[in-house]
């Protein structure tokens, strides 16, 4: 059976109520969710593929999180929240987080 | 360090014995049990039988911890799959992804988990190509995601860089000539060597840095 994610599972439950870590806590290779303002959003075209990059701010830091395969991703702009939830590679500029699995938060 | 290896065909078994020979930790991972039989597969390789292409199976193999995975099976699609979940699932730190078809080399990229792509029939193309043509630029080897180029340049009698120096040729500082190669002997690219028909010149060009070597070194 497939792992599946938390998020997955947490569909359920009100996004407000997931649990998330820090975005300064978080550990590199390690399953983790965070929770961030998008203050970034960057569409890059490789060839002919499009792939979408999303930087995300908490208080303690900014992590990347990296959608490949798409230009845009509805309900995710300048200033959303959002949950992700994934497992992080550590790069010269910082966490980043590949094909991450989401949910929106409403705004505050 | 830890390498996982998916696909136990003769690439990924002969790099499997010699990685284990280098002091590695090694995995095999193969959904066939015919390629992990003893016979094939030295003593001291632990082999998984399974998908690779299977978060699960990567999981049992120890990709969480693994240092490389390289995705050597014969299937593009297959190496394109187990490369996207070892980066997404376990960010293991440096992915290897074979390509067996040249024209599906464009998808093996960063995008998709891929750190390094190695296409064989392009290497050897390129290898034939470099032994035989005079007077082209060809590229070798790509690293850091093709932003940095090994690549090679036979100089033809008419080139504008024979009867000058390195220092002359005025070499933008993204390209780097790291090796002339004169009669079989490998010659140290000082920047007073007088550069002669017939050397051949190893490059390393950064981005954008192809046109200055080609007005330099062949004259387009």
């Amino acid at each position: 059976m497939m792992r599946q994610s938390r998020l997955d599972l947490a569909m359920e439950q009100p996004a407000a109520s997931i649990a998330f870590e820090r975005i300064a806590d978080v550990r590199a290779r390690t399953r983790t969710i965070v929770c961030g303002t998008v203050v970034r959003v960057k569409t890059r075209r490789s060839t002919s593929v499009p792939s979408i990059e999303v930087a995300l701010e908490d208080p303690s830091g900014t992590a990347f999180a990296v959608w490949p395969g798409r230009s845009t991703i509805p309900g995710v702009g300048l200033g959303g929240r959002m949950l992700i939830e994934g497992v992080a590679s550590e790069t010269s500029r910082g966490f980043v987080f590949l094909n991450p699995s989401y949910r929106l938060l409403p705004e505050r | 360090m830890k390498i996982m290896i998916a696909g136990a065909g003769s690439v990924g078994r002969y790099m499997s014995e010699q990685l284990a020979s280098f002091g590695h930790e090694v995995t095999l991972i193969d959904s066939r049990a015919d390629a992990l039989t003893p016979q094939r597969v030295p003593a001291g390789i632990r082999t998984i039988l399974g998908d690779a292409c299977e978060v699960d199976v990567l999981d049992a193999a120890g990709a969480a911890s693994a240092d490389v995975m390289a995705s050597v099976t014969g299937d593009d699609e297959d190496n394109l799959v187990i490369s996207l979940l070892a980066k997404q699932e376990f960010a293991v730190p440096r992915v290897v992804g074979r390509v067996n078809n040249p024209r599906n080399e464009w998808m093996f990229t960063d995008m998709w988990g891929v750190d390094v792509s190695v296409s064989t029939p392009h290497l050897l193309t390129a290898l034939v190509e470099e032994a035989v043509t005079v007077g082209a630029l060809i590229r070798i080897l790509s690293f850091e995601q093709g932003r940095t180029q090994l690549s090679e340049v036979t100089l033809a009698p008419t080139s504008p860089a024979v009867g000058r120096t390195i220092g002359e040729l005025g070499l933008p500082r993204e390209d780097m000539v790291v090796a002339v190669v004169r009669d079989g002997h490998v010659v140290r690219p000082n920047e007073d060597l007088t550069l002669q028909g017939g050397d051949e010149v190893l490059l390393l060009i950064g981005v954008d840095g192809e046109n200055s070597v080609r007005s330099a070194l062949i004259g387009q």
